[in-house]
This record gives structure tokens, C-alpha cells and sequence, in this order.
């Protein structure tokens, strides 16, 4: 009996003043309140790009017209609040490097994303004395601002020649391994388009027409009509 | 040897007691549970804090492995907007690459935490020879649990999660003992070193991701979300019908990581494949 009463007043007295949370008793004791204040009031580096437009609106303008509409100005001028206090002009990082981080070729990548073999483009130059970065696509070739029809040999006009009245622009770059113009200066259709290929060999087969001449074996498409056997193959390459 | 209790007495005595302990045992909880249903929030303290809205936010997060494409500026504006360390071992938030060979086989990795892209020469060495089935991006962060094992464990009750919906720290509260580091299955959690410059200035207390909450209280988004060029990273309110996280949840077919754990997270996946951890 003596035992049953020690051990009553005993478990009794130890278990009384322990509750069963601790998060109200002494250190337990947390001002959850206090503490999310705290962090809700700890300062912004990044201002988002909105906050750009209001000096540098002619930028921001050509920004939101280009592909890189998507990339936040902070990306690469780096957090701009400190800019907006007056404290510190912005960093720009206009490397190659950093260009790399998103468009240099990489398996992971989605392959929709546009990548490049950073070994190959541009060699050592800086990406952005081709590109522009608020507009990418704004640097890229001119496209052929006139109609294609019945003018396939591109060269003709734009290669070499004598003095004319009023000059089509001259080729301002290399030939060499740019056989099919299109391929850059088209309109997007055109450099989609992939051009078939001669899928046989050519021995005996100087005169296309004979086989691909409208009601041959295998006629050319409506848009060739007009055009002799001397032109296909500066399209249409062999294999 | 007078006293001597005989075997019936010591199971009658003992059976007492036992009943008895336990019914003291039980006092203390049952009057808390009493007087715990009787307090109320308080609502006007609430109010104060920002004016948030306690009954309509609740955030959610959605990282999109179908676009990330591994530049890792998120882990760089995560480090500069929340003067989280430089170097590669302490991060709120890292890209991580996942590559599955044709053989079956995963490759994991992870340079620098994706702190600087993941282009750099020497560590794509390694990867030249593979047989690549397929291959993606997945960007990791705090998945803010709505059963979070980090707040179990605390030992002194420094790590909770906010009516909002973000597990947080109160860093002057915490010991670093680092007891949530260890149940954290996600490994969102990491010690200041001592080096460091933190905001509260704390140093060896446990840090982690509160997806910016300086920066959400404010109608903001974190700055990963912010800084992300190509959308792959989405944030919001999960209890805002028009919000971007709700619309793409309802529209794409979203996963968790270690959905078996029970941690209930917050962050979901778009374009999951089995095998990501």
C-alpha cells in the first residue's frame, strides 16, 4: 500500500508540470509572428523588368520586341535594385560564356531550344558584335525583299558586275560553301523547306528535263516552271 | 519480513497505480486539448502582418523539366537576392541533369550545383560516350511540405510552417543541431558556415529555401521564378483559380518527388520520369 501511494504521488507530481508541447515554455517559446515579419521585411535585389522601362524605355521596347522577350533584364545586367537606389551601375556580363550558359549545345537541352557549337559560331568574337541581345534575331542575314519568281540564279544580280544605274546590293560576304542563298536570306518558309535532293546518280543524265520537265516521269513543281537543266544542280545536290 | 506483500496484494496495489498514473498522466493533455480549442487565433495580429490573406493564399510551385534548359541563373539569382554562400556546397535552390542511357543506366550530376551552367568543358567530358536515350534538366528546391519531417523533428521548435504554406526557420531560435538536415528527404536544408554574412546574422543555424518570402508577402515572385528565361519555373497562389499554378494544374499532368514518404510537397513536376529522386 505504502509502495501503491509513493508511486501515485510520485508519477503524479513528475508528470504534472511537463505538458505535452513544449512550444509555449521558455526557449521552446517561438513568436511565430515576430519571425515571419522578419523574414517578409528583408530587402529585394531584384526589381523585375518593368522597373527598367522607366529610363530605358528604347531598350525595353526593342526587348519586348525580340525573342528574348522571355529573358528578364536582370539575367544579364545582373540585380537592379541597387541600380534604382543610385548606388552602383549595373553589371553587364556581355561574354561568350554567358551566352553559353543557355545556347551552347547540350543533350539535356529541349531540342526545340535554339543551340549552337560554341566552338564553331563566331569563333573568338563576342556573341553580341553579330547578335543583338535585346533582339537576336534583329543582326541576323537580310531577307530577300523582292519577289522569287523566274529568279532562281540569285548571283546574276547580286554577284559581281559592271556598274548599273541603280546597283542590286553586291554579296558582301564569301561564296565559298554558300551555294543556296535561300537557306539564309528566304523568308522563313523558304529556309523551312528543305530542298530534295538528287537521290540517283547523273552519268547520262546531263538534261533533267527529259525525265522532270512538266509531263515527264517525275515533273518539277508548278513554282519551276521556266527553268532549264542548267540550273538544277545548284540546288539539288547529288546524294 | 514482516511487511511481505503477498502475490494477490502486489497485483491489486499494482493495478492501482498503474490506473492512477495513467489518469494523471492524461490530465495535463486533456485540459490543454480544453483550453487549446477555446483559443482562438488571433485574427487582428494576423491582419497586421502585411495584409495578408490568410484565407486565400496558399502558395504552390511548379518546376517545368520540359523547359528548363540548365543555364542556372535561378541559382544565381537565388544566391544574390538571399545572400545565400557562393560556393557550390550551400544553395536554397540547384539544377540537377539527369541522363538515361539506352542500357538502363541513370547518370545524375550536378556542377557546382548548376550554380554556372553546365557547359563548361570538363565536366561534359565524361558524358561524350554515352548511349543517350534521354536527357533533361530537373531544378530542385525546398518542396515546402504540407507534412513536413524537418518540423517533426525539431527539437526546439525553431522550423514551422506558416498559415501560407512556407516551412520557415527562426534562425535565432534554432541551435544547429541539424537533426532536420537528416529527415529532410529532399536535402533542401544546409548549416550557415561561419564565414558567411546572413540577413539575421546568424551563422551555423540551418538555412533552406522560403521560396522568397520576403518577396511573396509583397506580391512578388521569388526571384528563381523571376530570373527563369524560359517559364520553367511557375509560382502562385494554389487556392486562386486564376492563378498560373492552378491553370497549370489543371491543364498538365504533374508529379512529386518521393510521393511515398507522405510529405505531401508543394513543388510538382511537369514531364516526370521514373527514376528522379
Amino acid at each position: 500500500m505504502l509502495l501503491a501511494v509513493f508511486l501515485f504521488v510520485f508519477i503524479g507530481l513528475r508528470v504534472m508540470p511537463v505538458p505535452a508541447f513544449l512550444e509555449d515554455f521558455g526557449f521552446h517559446k517561438r513568436d511565430a509572428q515576430k519571425n515571419e515579419q522578419q523574414w517578409a521585411s528583408l530587402p529585394i535585389n531584384y526589381a523585375s523588368s518593368p522597373a527598367c522601362a522607366q529610363c530605358h524605355q528604347s531598350n525595353y521596347t526593342s526587348w519586348q520586341q525580340g525573342d528574348h522577350r522571355t529573358v528578364s533584364c536582370e539575367n544579364c545586367h545582373g540585380p537592379a535594385n541597387i541600380h534604382l537606389e543610385g548606388k552602383a551601375l549595373p553589371v553587364v556580363d556581355t561574354s561568350r560564356e554567358l551566352c553559353g550558359t543557355c545556347h551552347a549545345k547540350l543533350t539535356a537541352r529541349p531540342a526545340s531550344f535554339p543551340q549552337v557549337d560554341m566552338n564553331e559560331m563566331g569563333g573568338d568574337s563576342k556573341c553580341i558584335t553579330c547578335h543583338n541581345p535585346h533582339d537576336p534575331r534583329a543582326g541576323m542575314p537580310p531577307q530577300v525583299p523582292h519577289t522569287l519568281e523566274n529568279r532562281a540564279q540569285c548571283l546574276s544580280c547580286h554577284g559581281q558586275h559592271e556598274p548599273w544605274l541603280r546597283p542590286p546590293p553586291q554579296v558582301p560576304h564569301t561564296l565559298e560553301g554558300r551555294t543556296q542563298c535561300l537557306s539564309c536570306h528566304g523568308p522563313e518558309v523558304i529556309k523551312a523547306t528543305v530542298v530534295p535532293r538528287v537521290p540517283h546518280t547523273l552519268d547520262g543524265r546531263a538534261e533533267c528535263l527529259v525525265c522532270h520537265n512538266s509531263g515527264g516521269i517525275k515533273p518539277f513543281p508548278e513554282n519551276h516552271a521556266g527553268r532549264t537543266s542548267a540550273t538544277c544542280l545548284s540546288c539539288h545536290q547529288q546524294g | 519480513m514482516g511487511n511481505k506483500i503477498s502475490r494477490r496484494q502486489l497485483i491489486k496495489d499494482g493495478g492501482k497505480t498503474l490506473l492512477g498514473g495513467i489518469f494523471i498522466l492524461s490530465v495535463p493533455s486533456l485540459l490543454r486539448s480544453f483550453t487549446r480549442t477555446e483559443e482562438p487565433p488571433n485574427p487582428a495580429a494576423a491582419a497586421q502582418l502585411d495584409q495578408r490573406d490568410w484565407e486565400t493564399r496558399y502558395w504552390g510551385f511548379i518546376c517545368d523539366t520540359e523547359k528548363c534548359i540548365g543555364c542556372g541563373r535561378c541559382v544565381v539569382a537565388c544566391k544574390l537576392e538571399n545572400k545565400v554562400p557562393w560556393e557550390p556546397e550551400y544553395n536554397r535552390t540547384w539544377v540537377e541533369r539527369y541522363i538515361f542511357t539506352m542500357d538502363g543506366e541513370v547518370f545524375v550530376d550536378s556542377p557546382n550545383a548548376g550554380r554556372d551552367g553546365f557547359t563548361a568543358e570538363p565536366m561534359n567530358l565524361k558524358y561524350q560516350n554515352l548511349d543517350v536515350s534521354k536527357s533533361f534538366f530537373v531544378p530542385k528546391l525546398c518542396n515546402q511540405c504540407d507534412n513536413p519531417p524537418c518540423v517533426t523533428v525539431c527539437p526546439v521548435n525553431a522550423t514551422y510552417r506558416t498559415e501560407d504554406g512556407v516551412v520557415l526557420i527562426d534562425q535565432e531560435h534554432c541551435i544547429g543541431c541539424r537533426y532536420c538536415i537528416q529527415a529532410c528527404p529532399y536535402g533542401a536544408r544546409y548549416v550557415l558556415p561561419e564565414a558567411s554574412s546572413t540577413h539575421f546574422g546568424q551563422v551555423r543555424v540551418v538555412d533552406k529555401c522560403t521560396w522568397c518570402y520576403h518577396r511573396i508577402s509583397k506580391g512578388l515572385l521569388p526571384a528563381c521564378v523571376e530570373i527563369c528565361p524560359v517559364g520553367a519555373r511557375v509560382f502562385g497562389d494554389l487556392r486562386d483559380p486564376d492563378s498560373p499554378v492552378r491553370k497549370m494544374l489543371s491543364e498538365k499532368r504533374v508529379y512529386v518527388l518521393k510521393p511515398t514518404l507522405g510529405t505531401e510537397p508543394k513543388v510538382y513536376y511537369v514531364g516526370f520520369e521514373k527514376g528522379v529522386q
